[in-house]
């Protein structure tokens, strides 16, 4: 095999400064990082501790990465979800999302990235441990670890949706509950267009067709349902969090399924 | 006086080749070395240079290529963030 410039690559040959050295040829001397599509924020939901806590104290922003290779220093080098107490939650969102049902920076115009984010969909997926045994039987132990990561790698790999124009994927979620989990996938849109969302065809832009937002999100509810390995016969529920968030519930009323 | 005060931890060789490395704009540009498979080349058929996609099959061959704390003070950061619990487990 001959690289561009003319040297061979095979083993024992010089590295010339062009060449591609990854993690795999050489872990303590590598030359290029697999970028990822985005960069992405990984952030923490502590328990609350009795009365009076502030959500946002509760809510953690605990690291950003935009390399494949740094995201495994991160996963290889925290707490993994099945040892997280009751009331925990993982979040990984694209930089400059906060994981919140209303960013309050919204209600007072906000600017960037996050301002068109008023109305946010979830579809999210109740798990009971029960359930994940059947789903992984052949696990012994902590299934939702395996459950979880899949999940970040779909999203941090960019195979959640088509591709990138179709613009719906915030962030992915795990929460650990009482006798379940609950993984959650969170869109720009409802399959509406949103306040600022521009006149273009984009998530949440006026230009996009109500049939190819529906059609989006359906795909994204499919493709969500193959990650974490359900049948065709478990329903995944997409759910609006505006409305959650006026009425107050954590499980709103489903908008439709998959 | 044997009693030395903490120096701020050194980067490992890993987390150094990480900060310098380049980003790789098309994944066409490597081969790699036998048993890792490349990504799944329908990924990124006709996809703009720099914006990779990866099948989850090769994003878990990094699993084990990939073991550092991603920064010095890695260990506070998570004390201070998802709390203080016990040794974070490391990859096996």
């Amino acid at each position: 095999m001959t690289s561009q410039d003319g040297t061979t690559t095979a083993n024992g040959a010089a590295k010339s400064g062009d060449e591609q050295v990854t993690v795999f040829h050489d872990p303590e001397n590598f030359n290029v990082k697999h970028p990822l599509m985005h960069e992405w924020t990984l952030w923490f939901t502590k328990p609350p501790s009795g009365k009076g806590d502030n959500w946002n104290d509760l809510l953690k922003e605990v690291v950003t990465f935009d390399s494949v290779e740094e995201f495994w220093g991160v996963y290889n080098n925290i707490t993994p979800t099945s040892e997280l107490a009751l009331k925990s939650d993982y979040h990984l969102f694209k930089k400059g999302i906060r994981p919140e049902w209303e960013d309050p920076q919204n209600k007072h115009g906000g600017s960037g990235a996050i301002s068109s984010r008023v109305s946010i969909y979830t579809g999210e997926l109740h798990l009971p441990t029960d359930a994940l045994t059947r789903l992984f039987p052949d696990k012994r132990s902590a299934p939702i670890d395996e459950l979880w990561l899949h999940v970040m790698l779909a999203a941090i790999g960019e195979t959640l949706e088509n591709n990138d124009e179709d613009g719906e994927v915030m962030g992915v979620v795990v929460n650990v509950r009482k006798g379940f989990y609950r993984v959650g996938l969170w869109t720009k849109t409802v399959g509406k267009s949103v306040p600022g969302g521009g006149e273009g065809d984009v998530a949440g832009g006026k230009g996009r067709s109500p049939e190819k937002s529906k059609d989006v999100l359906l795909g994204l509810g499919k493709k969500f349902k193959e990650v974490l390995k359900l049948k065709d016969a478990e329903v995944v529920e997409f759910s609006g969090h505006t409305e959650s968030a006026h009425s107050g519930s954590t499980r709103a009323k489903a908008k439709f399924t998959v | 006086d044997t009693v030395k005060p903490v120096e701020p931890a050194q980067p490992s060789a890993q987390l150094l080749s990480l900060r310098s490395a380049r980003r790789l704009m098309s994944i066409n540009d490597v081969s790699y070395p036998a048993p890792i498979n490349s990504p799944n080349p329908a990924l990124n058929t006709g996809a703009p240079t720099g914006k990779l996609r990866y099948n989850k099959e090769f994003l878990l061959q990094f699993q084990r290529a990939f073991v550092e704390k991603p920064s010095e003070n890695w260990t506070e950061r998570v004390k201070e963030t998802v709390g203080d619990t016990s040794e974070p487990s490391s990859a096996r």
